[in-house]
């Protein structure tokens, strides 16, 4: 095919900028995701100039416990694959004792990821499945469009477990109204009958 | 020649640029944090956030041009949006504030998109390569070639449109859940204070009227 050897970059979908911004000394500040198990999750990070601190980066899974420990001295990069659905965190750190600075030092860090089909190599598959450019950005699309059909498989059963959730939390409150009429209505008898009979026994009534 | 050149100018049209960016955050109380992006000139900018957790589900949003003017300001609102087209080149920022709450942490997704006319980086090579290769074909191949890419870009960037949609579903989605999980406990936490007062305050007034006829005859 003749156009096997064109290259049309159509689209750059799922080209990632490096999002920038600023910590401070002795904080953490964590940027998260909710990532679906089995996806490829990769990025890189970089501490722009001036460098005056030295954050750690630190990846959290949904448990809160560590998947990868990195020192930003020089520009990293990391990867990892996801063995669970949840909220995964990236994290920059300063809590760890630092050369005394002025207080108020900050230091401006600019990092980005991306997961699933964006994180993807398609250079990579092209090469491994002999792909001219523009099937292999057709190929791109296509597992793009697969991606957003299970995603919205996905957020259909969330959107019925959420359902479920409302649904319950409504008849709770309705049984809960009941249940308090009836036992105020019977402490109420319960309390006059109690006295009644406390008073007879007495022989003031 | 002249449907060439023709060719190729629309050709050059058609090659975009996207950057994407999609995270969630959070915000302390007497706190504000701000992204930096660094824009093109005439690149179309979409942005827009929402607050997923937190108090009253409200936060500010204010948008700077590297020169520092504002160019948008939301007081207080829990979602929002804001397109416009970069005049100046350089780093934008995108300042979430939260310093009119006083305990709620907020928890804030913000998405970013730009769409830049041109290539850069690594693609402007390729289009070197796509130049060549034209210049050998001939006419009709050519326009050939631009009406498929021309398809080829319009599915692209409506796959792009679904996408940014689902982002945006999916953020509303988690801020609803919350909502309603917190609902859920509130119920049960309620339920059981009001049963609890309930019952002590019946017993109470049982043992106080006791107490009074019990111990002396003050009737």
């Amino acid at each position: 095919m003749k156009l096997k050897n064109l290259l049309f970059i159509v689209c750059l979908l799922g080209l990632v900028t490096a999002l920038q911004f600023d910590i401070g000394q002795r904080e953490e500040k964590c940027i998260y995701e909710e990532i679906e198990h089995d996806s490829l999750v990769t990025g890189d990070f970089e501490l722009m100039d001036p460098i005056l601190l030295h954050p750690e980066f630190i990846i959290y899974n949904p448990q809160k416990q560590v998947i990868q420990k990195k020192q930003t001295n020089q520009p990293g990069k990391f990867a990892f694959h996801t063995d669970q659905t949840g909220d995964y965190h990236f994290c920059f750190s300063t809590k760890k004792p630092q050369p005394s600075l002025q207080s108020g030092t900050i230091q401006r860090v600019s990092f980005n990821y991306k997961y699933g089909i964006a994180a993807r190599d398609y250079e990579d598959i092209a090469k491994k499945e002999h792909l001219g450019p523009l099937e292999r950005e057709i190929r791109k699309m296509q597992d793009q469009v697969l991606e957003i059909h299970t995603d919205i498989i996905y957020a259909k059963g969330r959107e019925e477990a959420m359902r479920n959730t409302n649904e319950s939390t409504n008849s709770r409150v309705m049984w809960f109204s009941i249940l308090s009429i009836l036992v105020l209505f019977t402490t109420g008898i319960l309390q006059v009958y109690y006295l009644k009979g406390f008073f007879k026994k007495r022989k003031i009534i | 020649m002249n449907t060439q050149r023709l060719s190729f100018l629309f050709l050059f049209g058609l090659i975009f640029t996207i950057e994407v960016s999609a995270i969630s955050f959070t915000i302390e109380p007497h706190k504000s944090v701000c992204f930096y992006q660094k824009v093109r000139k005439k690149s179309r900018i979409h942005t827009d956030f929402q607050v997923l957790k937190g108090g009253k589900l409200d936060i500010n949003f204010l948008i700077r041009d590297p020169r520092g003017s504002e160019i948008y300001n939301l007081k207080q609102t829990s979602t929002g949006s804001h397109n416009f087209m970069s005049i100046k080149q350089g780093d934008y920022s995108f300042c979430f504030d939260n310093s009119f709450s006083t305990v709620s942490t907020k928890e804030v997704n913000f998405n970013f998109k730009s769409h830049t006319r041109g290539m850069f980086g690594a693609n402007a090579d390729k289009m070197q390569n796509v130049q060549e290769y034209l210049e050998k074909e001939k006419a009709s191949t050519q326009e050939h070639i631009v009406k498929l890419s021309s398809t080829l870009e319009k599915l692209s960037e409506n796959i792009d449109e679904v996408r940014e949609l689902q982002m945006y579903l999916k953020a509303r989605e988690i801020s609803h859940r919350n909502t309603s999980e917190s609902t859920n406990s509130r119920i049960l936490l309620w339920s059981l204070i009001a049963t609890f007062f309930i019952a002590a305050a019946s017993i109470a007034q049982i043992t106080y009227l006791r107490n009074i006829f019990t111990k002396k005859r003050r009737v």
